[in-house]
């Protein structure tokens, strides 16, 4: 049930990049469209300096197209469950990757406009996570969903910071890199 | 004196070592400082992990912030009810639902939950969620959403309180945080005050050390410097002793070199002396032995006693002379040589051979001293075996006849001899029939024969003439000085005797000869145009039937030329598809039915137009091709008298060739199943030549073709061997009178008793007979008489095309010749 909310409250919020899209259809097709088209409801959408896109001047995925370029996982004690927890998801890397990202630093904002400046060099450094899931099953956004950007906390004592805990935003549903 | 200095160093190494505990003292000191300093960065570590804590107040504000967003999603969706803010309504139901859990964990829960109060506003926006929530599926009622506005401000004041309660706290732990700092900065400050002045004590004690090291130091070079000074003068008088020494050791070893040179290269000569494969001799300058090896002793099989030093030479020969191992004129001529060469004091080689063939080599060499040395060699086996190689190289392994080298070379030499009226003359001689005998009898009895003709050629001819053989089953003969007639006499005579049967290997092989007769006529002739026009003159002797000879005459060439142009179209022949057979009648004597026919094999050259059988199939047979055509013919004729509705029958020709290598039988039967054909229509026509070799092989094929059903007809029966004998070995249907008997049967009254002999004979064994070539009506009355049963010739019908042939064979065709 909150599930389908949730859905359906992405499905509105896409609305607007669709109307874009909609623009698009009046001009040119960009000349970089190589990345496919989701199928299922929007996500993640990510702006900025990137040279791939699938709409105008973002590129947008549903989460069928994020778990195709790979899952990755690892469990950590964090500050906001009692016990250690589970996280899988894409790497952040891998997402930066696809979308040809060329900035330092990504933005990441989520549903309630809380946003963080991560930089980039952290995806490599860390195996920072887009999580999708946490102890097997999918985050709905009342349990941080639908994505929650996570360190290996528990990898190097310097993660159990507030610095990378600010980092660690949840609820985010969208990227820009600068 | 040392006693003197070991007392006074006592002092200085108490001194060092109670240094080296003052300094142990020292560096467990700083051990321990460091340890305790580690301890203070962990503390440290922890103080600032304190000051890191996650921000409690931001996240409460957080809270509040959410709440706050609800209700104005609530607000605006009251004012403007609608699907998308009815979406961001739940939505963010969604997002404060989830804020719920993040407040109850880590430091924020604990901050919450220290306080009774703290923990009821959290109770109360649990209170608030659900009571929310319930109402949720009624949103679109009126009033509802300002109701849900309402319920949510219900938290403001208290999520704000609880924010500044955070951040209060927040501000206290910080201060706490700065107050451990401050402790800790005062620690690391007395620490190292402390370590500074050990330090300091350090740099006194090691420059206390260095001190007393310094001057110990400076006693031991004292000390050093006196004995230097002693072990000086020592290795002075050690380095002249040694020097004395190294002289007398290097005179020693000069001495033992030479000795081992000496010896080695006595060794070395000795055996070089022994081992060396000629024999060898060294005489003084008063003709005296000084040495001879041992190989020498066992070439001339003389005692060692005659051999020793100062034995004169002359007594030396004497001995060999006696023993004998080579005749006495060859060693009398090797002392005359030698001893000529001594007297000129000159160097010399010679090779004897005495009365039994033995070859002795000889070398002399003279030294200067008026001495000499000589080696000798048996060389006959070399020598016989360099006469061998020659003879190797110049003639035919198998037969020892001169092979072609030889041969041109002596026909090369009896062409300069051409003037004063010597004629020499070339015969190329071909066998007739070898490949057969090689192919069904096999290689060795194909060489046994080669041999045979070889041995009876020889026979033939003079002692002056040569016989070679020039590979495979050509054969030459050469005249050296020969007259026309002599030349064909010879010819005639080598025809007659290598067509006698051989026995080999008790077998009876039968062959021919046909030979080709060049004579060197001009004076310019050379030996290849020689050879040339004897080959042209064989492809004459050949093509005229084999077993005889032609002469050379100028207007053969182009004969051969023409023939040599046939032979390359022919090969294309098959595969352009330009053979055709022909049918010939064949007519019931009594009846005048048409009975058979005999296909005939005809070549459609594109240019030459219709060649007849007698102008290809002997080169078709020379080349090879007989087998495929054959095989072909037997194919077309099978499935071409299929088609014919009636019981005539198809004769085809085997070619003997054909009949001994290939496989017949098989061919046969499969011609028969793929046409169709009744076995009983087909009739194999065979030459005599199929049955010259007395082979069981051509019985066994001939019995295996009768058991498939086929008729087998003897062909040109009355030419070349014509033995009754075969009438009686072979199963025969049928017998084909040649036609030469046929034609001249009304003018000549011994072939009408042939004919007659012949069909009477086969009437008696059951046999059919056939006169072939009936041209008139005479003849063919007179066949009939003679008991012939059946008639094939122009007056009953010529080869016609398959077509014509069809018409033939149906209403009319019994009245055909007017029979």
């Amino acid at each position: 049930m909150t599930k389908q909310l949730g859905r359906r409250a992405f499905h509105s919020l896409s609305l607007g990049v669709a109307m874009g899209m909609g623009g698009a259809l009046l001009r040119p097709a960009p000349a970089r469209a190589e990345l496919p088209k989701p199928k299922g409801d929007v996500i993640l959408s990510i702006t900025g300096r990137i040279t791939r896109t699938n709409a105008t001047d973002a590129a947008e995925f549903d989460r069928d197209m994020l778990e195709a370029m790979g899952m990755a996982s690892f469990t950590t004690k964090t500050p906001w469950y009692p016990n250690p927890v589970t996280f899988e998801g894409v790497p952040a890397r891998a997402v930066m990757e696809a979308v040809g990202a060329q900035g330092t630093t990504v933005t990441a904002v989520a549903l309630n406009d809380y946003s963080t400046e991560i930089p980039i060099a952290d995806f490599t450094r860390y195996n920072v996570l887009f999580a999708l899931k946490r102890d097997g099953s999918y985050m709905p956004v009342r349990d941080k969903g639908p994505i929650f950007v996570v360190y290996p906390y528990d990898t190097d004592p310097i993660l159990h910071s507030r610095s990378y805990y600010g980092r660690s935003a949840w609820q985010v549903t969208r990227l820009v890199i600068s | 004196m040392l006693a003197k200095k070991g007392k006074a160093r006592a002092t200085p190494r108490r001194r060092l070592a109670i240094i080296r505990a003052l300094l142990v003292v020292l560096v467990a000191g700083f051990a321990t400082t460091s340890v305790y300093v580690s301890t203070l960065i962990v503390q440290r570590n922890e103080a600032l992990q304190q000051t890191s804590r996650y921000n409690t107040s931001f996240t409460i504000g957080q809270a509040a912030l959410e709440i706050a967003r609800l209700q104005t999603m609530l607000a605006s969706y009251a004012l403007r009810p609608g699907q998308m803010e009815e979406e961001q309504v739940r939505l963010w139901h969604d997002i404060v639902a989830g804020r719920i859990p993040v407040l109850e964990s880590g430091d924020v829960g604990e901050f919450i939950l220290a306080d009774p109060r703290r923990e009821a506003v959290l109770r109360d926006f649990k209170v608030v969620l659900r009571a929310s929530e319930a109402m949720l599926p009624q949103l679109s009622e009126p009033g509802v959403a300002m109701r849900m506005v309402q319920l949510w401000a219900r938290l403001n004041v208290p999520l704000t309180r609880l924010t500044s309660a955070a951040h209060g706290e927040g501000g206290n732990q910080v201060t706490g945080d700065l107050r451990e700092l401050s402790r800790l900065h005062w620690n690391f400050s007395y620490l190292l005050i402390g370590m500074i002045v050990a330090s300091f004590g350090l740099i006194v004690m090691l420059g206390w050390n260095n001190q007393l090291l310094s001057r110990a130091y400076a006693d031991v070079q004292k000390l050093l410097r006196d004995l230097r000074v002693a072990s000086s003068d020592l290795e002075d008088a050690h380095a002249r002793l040694g020097r004395a020494m190294l002289e007398s050791q290097s005179q020693n070893a000069v001495l033992r070199r030479r000795d081992i040179e000496l010896n080695t290269q006595n060794t070395r000569f000795d055996a070089a002396l022994t081992n060396m494969s000629q024999a060898l001799c060294m005489g003084d300058g008063d003709q005296r032995v000084i040495v001879c090896n041992s190989r020498f002793l066992a070439l001339f099989g003389v005692s060692r006693e005659v051999t020793e030093a100062n034995t004169p030479i002359e007594e030396l020969f004497r001995a060999m002379e006696e023993r004998g191992a080579f005749g006495i004129s060859a060693l009398r001529r090797v002392e005359e040589a030698q001893r000529q060469w001594v007297r000129e004091r000159g160097a010399g080689s010679l090779t004897v051979e005495d009365e039994n063939g033995r070859a002795l080599a000889l070398s002399h060499r003279p030294m200067p001293d008026g001495g000499w040395v000589a080696t000798y060699e048996d060389v006959t086996a070399q020598r016989s075996a360099e006469r061998r190689i020659r003879f190797l190289a110049l003639h035919d392994a198998l037969t020892s006849l001169p092979n072609r080298t030889l041969f041109r070379e002596a026909l090369e030499k009896a062409l300069t001899r051409q003037e004063a009226g010597i004629l020499p003359a070339l015969l190329c001689l071909d066998l007739d029939n070898f490949k057969i005998v090689n192919d069904t009898m096999g290689h060795p009895t194909g060489d046994a024969l080669l041999t045979a003709v070889a041995d009876r050629l020889s026979a033939c001819v003079r002692q002056d003439d040569i016989v070679a053989r020039l590979g495979g089953d050509e054969f030459a003969v050469l005249l050296a000085d020969a007259s026309l007639e002599d030349t064909l006499a010879l010819a005639r005579r080598i025809t007659e005797l290598l067509g006698r049967p051989y026995q080999i290997e008790g077998r009876h092989v039968v062959t021919g000869v046909s030979i080709g007769i060049a004579l060197a006529d001009r004076p310019d002739m050379t030996a290849d145009m020689l050879h040339q026009n004897a080959d042209m003159a064989l492809y004459r002797a050949k093509a005229a039937g084999r077993g005889t000879w032609r002469v050379f005459a100028a207007e053969m060439e182009a004969e051969v030329q023409a023939r040599l142009a046939i032979e390359l179209d022919l090969r294309e022949a098959m595969a352009r598809q330009e053979l055709e057979l022909f049918y010939q009648p064949q007519i019931d004597l009594k009846s005048g039915r048409l009975v058979g026919c005999e296909a005939l094999m005809r070549w459609r050259h594109p240019v030459r137009g219709l060649v007849p059988p007698n102008r290809f199939i002997p080169i078709a047979e020379d080349l090879g091709l007989i087998t495929a055509m054959g095989e072909w013919a037997l194919h077309r004729a099978c499935a071409d008298a299929a088609k014919w509705d009636t019981e005539v029958k198809v004769a085809v020709n085997l070619s003997p060739v054909q009949f001994m290598t290939g496989d017949v039988v098989p061919v046969v039967s499969d011609a028969l199943r793929q046409s169709g054909l009744s076995p009983s229509r087909l009739e194999l026509e065979i030459t005599e030549s199929v049955l010259l070799q007395d082979n069981q092989a051509t019985l066994t094929t001939l019995q295996a073709l009768r058991r498939l059903g086929v008729r087998i007809a003897l062909d040109d029966f009355g030419t070349g061997y014509s033995s009754l004998g075969y009438l009686r070995h072979y199963p025969f249907d049928k017998i084909k009178i040649d036609r030469s008997f046929v034609m001249e049967i009304g003018t000549r009254p011994d072939c009408a008793a042939i004919v007659d002999s012949i069909a009477s004979l086969a009437s008696r064994l059951g046999m059919i007979t056939t006169a072939e070539g009936v041209e008139t009506e005479e003849q063919m009355r007179l066949v009939k008489e003679a008991g012939c049963t059946e008639g094939q010739g122009y007056y009953f019908g010529q080869p016609l095309p398959l077509k014509e042939m069809t018409l033939l064979l149906y209403p009319g065709a019994s009245a055909v010749g007017g029979a």
